[in-house]
């Protein structure tokens, strides 16, 4: 994982940790394949706030035009998209 | 009646893609053999014509399901699993519902019924293997549980069964401002006119596909399910994921008919899903549900140039859709920023009343009545209701009425124009105050796309004063700003105490911006 790519994943985890608490899941049972959605930590009001957030951090604009929603809400595909809209 | 459309369409093109949901893909044949199946496992002795309940969601037994509640003669009661228990029983028990068809999905749901209901239910779960079918013995005697071994054991010939225009086609339970959910009973004559309607008004035919977002529980689903089944299209299930970030599925799906609530575009707009030319199979667009503001309208049109944008207005008690406005990126026609909606569909009749229930003019505003081919007559085992919603009107013929609750105006032209809820009318301190005012001052000074006032706190069951929540992609948002136009334009009482600007507004489980759950946010002290 690039150093991005963890500075991205640890400022979600700390975005979501009051939910993450609030469901009993700790932080390290965050898999890649952890899905934001189906886990019902997010919803979709809440999913547009985490873009906003990780948008305004880390100065990127997130493309999700060609992106099957199962990478998009899945953790590692949303890292993902976040570094690569950093390097384009 | 409402099956015969799908029929039709089996004997035309038995081999053409009827539905695709979760990755598969089911012909015509395919999908009328599976409904086939669950139709001769409801057994007519046990179900004397009353609707079968379909505990499923997004899935082949939902689909099916509601297929195989028709062919056995029976109305359809879509059952949402995610709803709490205690609401799907009361549904069962007002609509006496005997049977239920449950997808792999529904079963955590089922368990929860069976626990709590002296009701006997006959469970079909089409996909359930022996494993389940075992632990869900457990849950008593009374009830009576068939799995795919005992179906598919069923031999079977499709045919068509033998109702009549009057028969009830499905149910669909709203809510209702007393608690109890009021279950609304659409008859094969009420739907079947509005499915061929639209059918036309679309100019639907075998090769379209239809985007399926809504949930069946849901009667915004009413026009693409049917309406593609009657033109031998392919149905396209949208899952809650894809919902978010829809656009590799158009795309990928090349969907050709769109049907989604207003909310949806902001939502895709806020993700930059709403570029210029981003659709362009899109033919046309179905928008139903709440109020379609002009800035949604132009944004979605922008990004679907080849499509027909229709803004479309009815209760679930007047089926579906009831009057439509063909969007044409002329907004002289709008008032307060908010596209009409429209003229009525043929064979429905609409009246605007005053508070002793006398029409009243053009141009006058006051609440909408309808009447016609798909207005239901009343709700399930509800006479309180019935005779408060359903009326006759002084000086109008002697049919019943359905008083909507929407304050409308009609131009002279009869086109018709939503301008709010009889019941979101607020007072504080004893100034009637109208919450889509305050919004509309809001929106022209913010030019956000979605803004939503409510009254808070409400101390002793009075309101204290007005909130506005708003989304902060406009030019103005700055809460100062906001308050100071506010100020400029609007009496004192009426100017918000605070305007949240926020990424997103929450929306329900029908797309719509969730008003109860801003109220929860707002808690005790404010938002923050």
């Amino acid at each position: 994982m690039s150093d991005l790519a963890i500075q991205v994943r640890k400022f979600i985890l700390d975005e979501l940790q009051p939910k993450l608490t609030m469901l009993g899941i700790s932080r390290g049972a965050v898999s890649t394949k952890f899905n934001l959605i189906d886990s019902g930590i997010l919803d979709s009001m809440s999913f547009i706030e985490l873009i906003g957030a990780v948008e305004n951090k880390f100065s990127v604009e997130m493309d999700f035009e060609n992106l099957e929603a199962n990478e998009i809400t899945s953790i590692e595909g949303f890292i993902q998209c976040a570094v690569e809209s950093r390097k384009s | 009646m409402l099956i015969d459309g799908f029929l039709n369409s089996v004997n035309r093109h038995p081999n053409r893609p009827a539905l695709d949901v979760n990755g598969v893909i089911y012909s015509y044949a395919e999908l009328a053999e599976k409904a086939g199946l669950i139709a001769e496992a409801i057994d007519p002795k046990q179900n004397n014509n009353e609707p079968i309940g379909v505990l499923a969601h997004k899935s082949e037994t939902a689909f099916a399901g509601i297929l195989g509640s028709l062919l056995s003669g029976s109305a359809y009661l879509p059952l949402q699993p995610h709803h709490p228990a205690n609401r799907i029983i009361r549904s069962i028990e007002i609509a006496q519902t005997n049977t239920i068809i449950v997808g792999l999905e529904g079963i955590d749901c089922l368990k929860k019924l069976l626990q709590s209901t002296d009701r006997p239910i006959r469970c079909i779960i089409p996909q359930a293997n022996n494993h389940i079918l075992e632990k869900l013995k457990k849950f008593g005697k009374k009830h009576e549980i068939i799995g795919a071994v005992d179906i598919t054991a069923i031999n079977r010939t499709l045919s068509r069964p033998d109702n009549s225009a009057n028969d009830v086609a499905y149910v669909i339970f709203t809510s209702g401002s007393t608690g109890d959910p009021k279950g609304v009973a659409v008859r094969n004559r009420n739907v079947v006119p509005f499915v061929r309607h639209m059918a036309k008004r679309c100019n639907a035919n075998h090769h379209d596909r239809f985007s399926q977002v809504s949930d069946l529980t849901f009667d915004l689903s009413i026009f693409p399910v049917w309406v593609c089944w009657e033109s031998g299209a392919c149905l396209c299930s949208v899952n809650d994921k894809i919902k978010l970030a829809p656009s590799k599925f158009i795309k990928d799906k090349q969907i050709t008919i769109w049907t989604s609530v207003p909310s949806a575009i902001v939502l895709l707009k806020k993700m930059r899903l709403l570029k210029v030319n981003s659709y362009p199979t899109i033919r046309y667009s179905f928008f139903c549900g709440e109020a379609l503001p002009v800035e949604s309208a132009k944004a979605w049109q922008a990004a679907c140039p080849n499509s027909t944008v229709e803004n479309m207005y009815g209760p679930t008690e007047a089926t579906c859709a009831i009057t439509g406005f063909q969007w044409t990126g002329d907004n002289s026609r709008s008032t307060n920023g908010i596209v009409p909606i429209g003229w009525l569909l043929p064979n429905q009749n609409a009246a605007i009343v005053n508070q002793k229930l006398s029409p009243v003019p053009t141009g006058v505003e006051g609440e909408l009545c309808l009447s016609g081919a798909q207005v239901v007559e009343g709700y399930l085992k509800d006479t309180k209701n019935n005779s408060e919603k359903f009326i006759k009107i002084n000086q109008l013929s002697d049919e019943i009425w359905y008083r909507t609750g929407d304050l409308a105006v009609q131009s002279d032209d009869g086109c018709y124009f939503f301008r709010g809820r009889v019941d979101f009318q607020v007072k504080i301190l004893g100034h009637r105050i109208e919450l889509e005012e305050v919004e509309q001052v809001v929106r022209e000074s913010t030019r956000s796309s979605s803004v939503v006032c409510l009254s808070w706190p409400i101390v002793d069951g009075a309101a204290q004063g007005l909130i506005v929540f708003a989304i902060d992609d406009g030019i103005n948002c700055d809460e100062k700003k906001t308050i100071k136009a506010c100020k400029s334009i609007l009496p004192n009482y009426m100017v918000p105490k605070r305007v949240y600007f926020v990424a997103a507004l929450p929306l329900n489980i029908n797309g719509k911006i969730d008003r109860k759950q801003l109220i929860t946010m707002l808690g005790d002290g404010g938002y923050t």
